[in-house]
């Protein structure tokens, strides 16, 4: 079968979809915040979140969060934007594999899109 | 103070399915008049609601069978801290004449009383607890 030329030509960037949150371009200036439907408690050594009002597609469910997950949930307590988060976690944080931005970047997208995070 | 090291946020969601679902009752201390009646005596099987979808679902993922069944009619003395659950009483009848009928199936729901040990099947079809007699102390 004959390769197609213009399947092997890279998207310009007009084509292609941008990152929710832009992060390769330009900082984010919009503020999240935990839901406060969701509470991090401590239980055996372990964080965990447990749904204490709406909890949608959660109900029944123990939503268990590692260390950098526990640290990120506690920041957003308070409204902060992915800049503000992303600095204190590497205040906090060796970072050598320089993943730092991409995480949080995900982290913000993931539980916005689940319910967890809510944009102020 | 050392940093700690940065790994990939992860966050790990379990889900729970209850396997027994416990109708709340009045208030503690109160004793109940439960009629074993629904059905009028006609042998049957009941179901428990335990996999949370409405209406009665058998099979695989389906509610839970309890046991065969027929009214015994008789008027017991319940507490209200035993268990009653809600529950499906099921019954087959041939409908037509023999052999061009077919069986019908008849599903009511019910409150069932397991009994003062937790290890018997009467039903009431009276759904509304407000409505249940107690007996005088």
């Amino acid at each position: 079968m004959e390769k197609d030329k213009q399947s092997s030509q890279p998207l310009s960037d007009s084509e292609l979809q941008p990152h929710p949150l832009n992060y390769e371009s330009e900082p984010s200036k919009r503020k999240f915040r935990a839901n406060p439907d969701f509470i991090l408690r401590e239980i055996a050594g372990e964080a965990v979140l447990i749904p204490v009002g709406e909890a949608g597609i959660f109900e029944n469910s123990l939503i268990s969060l590692n260390d950098t997950c526990s640290f990120l949930w506690k920041l957003f307590q308070t409204p902060r934007t992915a800049e503000d988060v992303i600095a204190q976690a590497k205040e906090e944080y060796e970072d050598p594999e320089g993943e730092i931005e991409k995480g949080i970047y995900s982290f913000i997208e993931d539980y916005v899109k689940y319910g967890l995070l809510k944009e102020e | 103070m050392e940093r700690r090291v940065w790994t990939r946020p992860l966050t790990e969601v379990q889900k729970f399915e209850a396997n027994e679902y416990v109708a709340a009752c009045g208030d503690s201390g109160t004793t109940y008049l439960f009629t074993c009646d629904a059905g009028g005596g006609k042998s049957g099987t009941v179901y428990l609601e335990t996999n949370g979808q409405p209406g009665l679902q058998t099979g695989w993922g389906g509610d839970q069978y309890l046991s065969g069944y027929h009214a015994c009619g008789t008027q017991h003395e319940a507490d209200s801290d035993d268990a009653f659950l809600n529950g499906y009483y099921v019954t087959e009848e041939y409908v037509g004449h023999w052999p061009w009928g077919h069986y019908e199936t008849t599903t009511t729901d019910v409150i069932v009383w397991r009994g003062p040990n937790n290890d018997n099947t009467h039903c009431t079809t009276n759904l509304n607890r407000d409505d249940w007699e107690t007996a005088k102390s």
